[in-house]
Parts: structure tokens; sequence; C-alpha cells
């Protein structure tokens, strides 16, 4: 999570001699990959203070022994801002930001393969005045393609350095560092940059035109593998079934595969757990450790394989060019209910978590198509989800095959996925029908050429989600877990007490006190329990369930029982159903509601998030309750 | 060669035409933006006169929206047929 900056190192890093670089590029350049094998794992993710955009900065030395913060700034096709990612982009440039020191140096990047779409943006940036360096970036590819530069005559008719670079070989990167170095004989100029308007843009384009036409010695081909690609994946009927079948694959990986390494960790934990209990039975630290800090953690962190293979997928639909593909397939869906296609990327980010999902928004231009993205975001079904979603699934819906070839437990994990969907864009209608009327805005949305993804990259990529998953379960849940126990353990009960201990316990007495509120849905106070800590994060309601149902077992044989055991034997099938269908709605994270808070700016967002989230969650449990009472029975 | 001037939004996949005019006036349904925002944003993606466009893919419902080739495949650019309605193009034979 990027909430909160680590600004210790960063001080010690601005006070000292350094320079400071923006990376810039349009998107689909190759900037993040150039980004990665510049700084490496030295990356650090933090927000601009009162705007809410990621700042990405990372770290390397030059030859020469300088120090250099490098500012990786999204992906813009202009200087001029029309959504707040662009905004940032433009402001780091022209150093609005307090906090931050001004940038000596631009790194442009441009695509070698469609100079056209980069250099636009390369003659906006040397208005500012600011020194520029060229990253010739994809140099390889271009030449594959038949495409050869004249780079000398490029570099003396932008009057700036260009280095020919390939991010995903690492070739060119080393020249790319050694001319930072040199950067001292680079003029600052005074800043001509204005907003271009119609005719400035027409101009820009006119320029590049010639540009191009004096360098370019050879014209390379187009990629044909895209256009290839492309019939088969922008097909009407076919693409929509490929888009379908992804999907589908990526929620039985997660359900087939990820399964597998979880099963190791949960054999590792559940040994710890019983090694520490084993070690002092009546003490009270020991029962803190095993019960409630070992029991606790380990149950959630049990579903990071879970969480890598599906960011592992974002990761991948993404690097491909996929994704705007599938923006393409659904715009169309997606605009049914009046929502732009571009929202389909930060909705499907949303399936890993709802917090990058609801910041990835950013790349809406209209503050209305925002924020009813930013409100049906948490309908997605985040990873975090899946703990409770398996724990349940695991212990009521049996293992079966069916249609001969799609595991029942995979299916109904798919259907609760599917229903997050449904509703998120039956809630966007009713935000478009009655809260936010007016125009549609357009859709212009490049589709990159596919590229294979680079496992650098992806590796990079992929440490991110698991190392705030894994921060998260060391600091949050760690925390709660032990808050949970102490509830659950204290008071401590009456010397001949005949129910199990956590009855007599303040979580207990709380349970109690709320269940009539939730006994029309169905739920017990050992649910309502979990789910006030759950509102921490959603995954920490299956370690208290673990934590009350170890605390409470009658006997050792039930602490040792594993959870879905135990809940088989606890809870009806209706409850179970009812609690599911309670997590597909309700609004069970508070960092969401935060985020929501922070990208909107206002309280009235994140208030009607949680509003309509509750009502809703508690509308559907109560039908899901009924009718699985009424049918059951 | 046809000289006489399309929306872009009449051609078929598999055909092509050279842009000569955007013309916000013939929007058929107002889209959120100020005037010259719209041509503004189709000119930064690099649809501006003389560019040579190929319909390449028509989304499934109501054939929306459209996948355009810029320039033999410089760049792939999606925009909704509500948009293309005001590119202007002239037509060019397909071989």
């Amino acid at each position: 999570m990027s909430i909160a900056a680590n600004t210790n190192g960063e001080i010690n890093l601005e006070t000292s001699k350094h320079l400071r670089i923006a990376l810039v590029g349009k998107p689909n350049c190759g900037k993040t990959a150039l980004f990665n094998a510049l700084t490496g794992s030295r990356q650090k993710v933090a927000n601009y203070s009162g705007v809410t955009v990621e700042k990405k900065h990372g770290y390397f030395k030059t030859p020469n022994n300088t120090l250099v913060t490098l500012v990786d700034l999204p992906g813009t096709y202009s200087l001029r801002s029309r959504s707040p990612d662009e905004r940032v982009t433009r402001d780091v440039v022209f150093n609005q930001f307090k906090e931050e020191n001004s940038i000596d140096l631009i790194m442009a990047v441009v695509d070698a393969t469609n100079l056209s779409g980069s250099l636009r943006l390369v003659l906006e940036l040397k208005q500012t005045g600011i020194p520029v360096v060229i990253a010739l970036n994809m140099i390889d590819l271009a030449k594959l393609r038949g495409f050869e530069y004249d780079i000398e005559k490029l570099s003396s008719l932008l009057n700036c350095p260009v280095i020919p670079t390939c991010a995903i070989k690492k070739s060119g990167v080393t020249d790319l560092v050694a001319e930072v170095d040199r950067y001292n004989q680079l003029e600052v100029t005074a800043n001509k940059w204005q907003e271009p308007d119609r005719e400035m843009v027409r101009e820009y384009h006119k320029e590049v035109h010639s540009i191009i036409k004096a360098i370019e010695k050879r014209k390379g081909m187009p990629s044909l593998w895209s256009a290839r690609l492309d019939k088969l994946f922008l097909h009407p009927v076919l693409g929509l079934f490929i888009l379908l079948a992804i999907l589908f694959c990526m929620f039985q990986a997660v359900f087939s595969w990820a399964t597998i390494p979880q099963g190791w960790l949960q054999d590792m934990f559940d040994s710890l757990q019983a090694y520490v209990a084993a070690l002092n039975p009546n003490s009270f630290l020991v029962s803190l450790i095993a019960n409630g800090i070992v029991a606790g953690v380990g149950s959630v962190i049990v579903f990071l394989p879970q969480i890598l293979t599906i960011s592992l997928f974002i990761i991948l639909l993404e690097d491909t060019g996929y994704m705007a593909r599938a923006a393409f397939l659904m715009d169309k869906l997606m605009g049914g209910v009046g929502l732009h296609g571009r929202a389909f990327i930060p909705l499907l980010s949303s399936f890993a978590c709802a917090i990058p999902g609801i910041m990835a928004t950013r790349t809406i231009e209209n503050r209305k198509d925002r924020l009813v993205t930013i409100l049906i975001a948490p309908l997605m079904t985040c990873s975090a989800r899946l703990p409770v979603y398996t724990l349940l699934i695991s212990a009521f819906i049996p293992v079966k095959t069916v249609w001969g070839f799609a595991n029942l437990q995979g299916l109904v994990m798919f259907a609760l996925f599917a229903a997050g969907i449904i509703f998120g864009l039956i809630m966007a209608f009713i935000f478009k029908t009655f809260f936010f009327k007016g125009d549609r805005q357009p859709l212009i949305l490049e589709l990159p050429s596919y590229k294979a993804p680079n496992l650098y990259n992806v590796i990079l990529e992929l440490i991110k989600p698991a190392k705030s998953f894994l921060r998260r379960a060391g600091t949050i849940i760690l925390s709660v877990m032990i808050i949970i126990w102490f509830l659950s353990s204290f008071p401590l009960p009456p010397e001949h007490a005949t129910g199990p201990a956590i009855d007599y316990s303040i979580a207990g007495i709380v349970g109690k006190f709320l269940e009539p509120l939730f006994r029309p849905i169905g739920f017990n106070w050992q649910i309502v329990v979990a789910l006030i800590p759950g509102m921490a994060a959603r995954e920490v309601a299956v370690s208290v369930l673990a934590t009350i149902f170890a605390l409470s077992g009658a006997n050792d044989d039930a602490i040792r029982e594993s959870l879905t055991v135990v809940l088989q034997h606890a809870w009806a099938l209706p409850t179970a159903l009812s609690l599911i269908t309670w997590y597909v709605f309700a609004p069970q994270c508070i960092s969401t509601l935060a985020v929501a808070k922070r990208e909107t700016n206002s309280w009235q967002w994140p208030t009607i998030m949680f509003i309509y989230q509750m009502v809703l969650a508690y509308l559907m449990s109560l039908v899901v309750f009924n009718l699985a009472q009424h049918f059951i029975h | 060669m046809d000289n006489k001037l399309i929306s872009l939004a009449k051609l078929k996949v598999g055909m092509s035409g050279v842009v000569e005019k955007i013309d916000e006036a013939l929007l058929p349904h107002n889209v959120e933006l100020e005037a010259g925002e719209l041509e503004r944003r189709l000119l930064e993606i690099g649809i501006i006169e003389g560019v040579r466009i190929k319909v390449m893919h028509f989304g499934l419902i109501k054939k929306d929206p459209i996948a355009l080739q810029l320039n033999d495949g410089e760049i792939t650019v999606a925009i909704r047929r509500n948009e293309a309605e005001i590119i202007l193009v002239n037509q060019l034979e397909t071989k």
C-alpha cells in the first residue's frame, strides 16, 4: 500500500547533492521497462501531497558517482493536463510540488517503432527549457522491423543527446547512464511552453513529420503479428469468447494451481502452531503466540499464492498489450451502463485489490465517469475476499466435476466474481441515470503492438503486490490479531464454566449484543465478531474465525481440526451462503474507503459508497438466506 | 480516385481513406467536452489531415467501437462510431 510515504530515506537523499531526473513518455513506449532496467529494485512508491497520484521514485548511480533520483511519471501524450495523471506530469516538470526539488533533466522515452507518436511530446518538452536526453527505446524491435534512423541527425535536429536503448535487453542503458554524467554540458533555457491549441498541435505534427523525413533512412514494416493477432482477439464474436476464456482460466488457475503451494504453507503454519503451543500449554504468552499470532497471521499468509496468481495474470495482460483490446471489446457493454471503455482496466485491477483499482481510475479524464468507476470498484472481487470465499467454498461446496471439465468449487468462485461484476454494472447504471446525468465521454484508445512480456519486468512488478500484502499481514493484520486474541481471551471464564472460554470474553459479549441485528440474514455471533475486525482487512475475518474456533474448541482435538471441518459442523448451509453473499457486496474494507476519500477529495463519496454497499449487502444476504432456507428445508 | 468527402463512420472493414477534415459540428451525440477539445484529442493521438486510415475491426454490438490503423500500421487506435462521424476522409480505392 502506498498511503504513507516512508520519507526518512528520501530526506537524506534530498539533502545530499544529486540529480533529479524525470522520466517522461507517451503510454506504451516501454517507459516502465526502462525505469525498471535503470533502477532495478531500488524503487519507492509514495504519494504527492495534496494530489492523489502515485509517485514512483527509483535510484541509481552514474559512473561518476552522481546519485540520481529517477521520477517515473505517468504516460502522457501532451504536457497539457486533461486527467489527474497528466496533471502530475506537468506539475513535476514545472516544479509545482513544494516538497520536491526541481527537475534537473528530462529523460524523454521515444518509441523507436513509432516516432511520430512520441516526438510531438519531445518537442513540447524541449519548450520547457529543461535539458532533455532522449532514450530511443525499443530500438531492437525497430531494427527488426526494418527501421533505420540517422541518430546523429536526430540529435542535432532536436538539439539534445539521443541514446538508442532496449530496456528489456538492457542494451544502451549503460550509455544512457553515462550520458547523465555529461548533463552539465546541456543548456538550461527559459520556459517557453504554453498549452498547445489545435493549430499548435498541427504545427507540431508538421515539424515531427519533417524531422522524420530527414532522419528516416529506411521505413520499417508495422508489426504484422499485431495485425494478425488482432484479427483473432478483436474478432467481434471470437474475441469476446477469448476474453471470457482468459478470465475463466484466471479463476481456475487461482483455484487449482495456487492451492498446491497454499497447502505447503498451511502445513508449515500448522506445525509451527502445534510446536509453539506444545512449549508450555499453561502460559498466556505461548497461547498468544500460537493461537493469536501464528494461527492468525498464518491463515492470511497462506493466500499469498492466490494473490500472486491473480496479479500475474493482470501484469501479463497489461504487458502483452492485451488489456487495451479487452477495453475495446468491453466498451459497448461498459458504455451501455454509461461507463467509459477505459474503466475496464481500473475495474480489472480491482480484482487484485480495489485500492490500485481506484487509483487506476485517474486515467479516466471525466470526473463523473471516474466517480462512478470508483464507486463500483469495491464490488469487483478483490484478492482479499479470496480467503473468505476459499474457506467457505471448500467447507460447503462439494468437490465435483461438472460438465466433464469444470471443478464445481471453481465454478462457484466464478459465479461470485460474476455476481460482483453484474451488480457493479447495475449500480453503475443506477448512478449514471440518477446522479450523474450528462453527455458521454468520447473513447480514444491506442491499441499498442503486442509484445512478449519480459521476465525481469514481470518479476519486479509481481514483487510489489506481494510486498504490500506481506506488509499488511505483518502490520495491520498482526495487530488486529493480537487485539482479537486479547478480546476473545479476557475476561477469563469463571472457575467452573460450562461453555467455551470465548463465551465469557469481551468479543463474545459484543458479538452477542450485535447478533439480533444480523439474525435475519442468518449470522451467528461468531460471524458478527469476525466482521468487525474484518473491516481492517477482509482477510482478517478468516483469522478471527480461526482464533475464535481454536479458542472455543472443547478439547485439543477441536483445535487441531482444520477450520474447514469445524465450520462444516458449526454452520448450516444457508448461513454460509448468506455470509458469502455479504462478502460480495459489503463495504468490508476501511482502506478502500480511505483511498476513495483521498481520490475524490471529499467524504461525500466514501460515505455514499459505504451506505449503498451496506444496504445492498444486507438486502442480498437477506434474500439468499431466506431462499436457501426455503429450498433446503 | 473518388474525391467526394465521406465520414469515416461510413467506411466498412478493410476500407481506407485519407483524412481531409475534422468537423465537430457533425457530431451526432454530444460528448462532454468543450468545443474544440475532441478535435484536439484526435489530433494528439495522430488522427490529423493527410493521415491514411484503414478500418480494421468493428465491435460486436452496433459495429461499435471501431479499430483504425493509421499510416499502414504506425499506430492502431480505437474510437467510437459517434466520434468517427466527425472525421471526413477521401476514400481510397480498395485493392
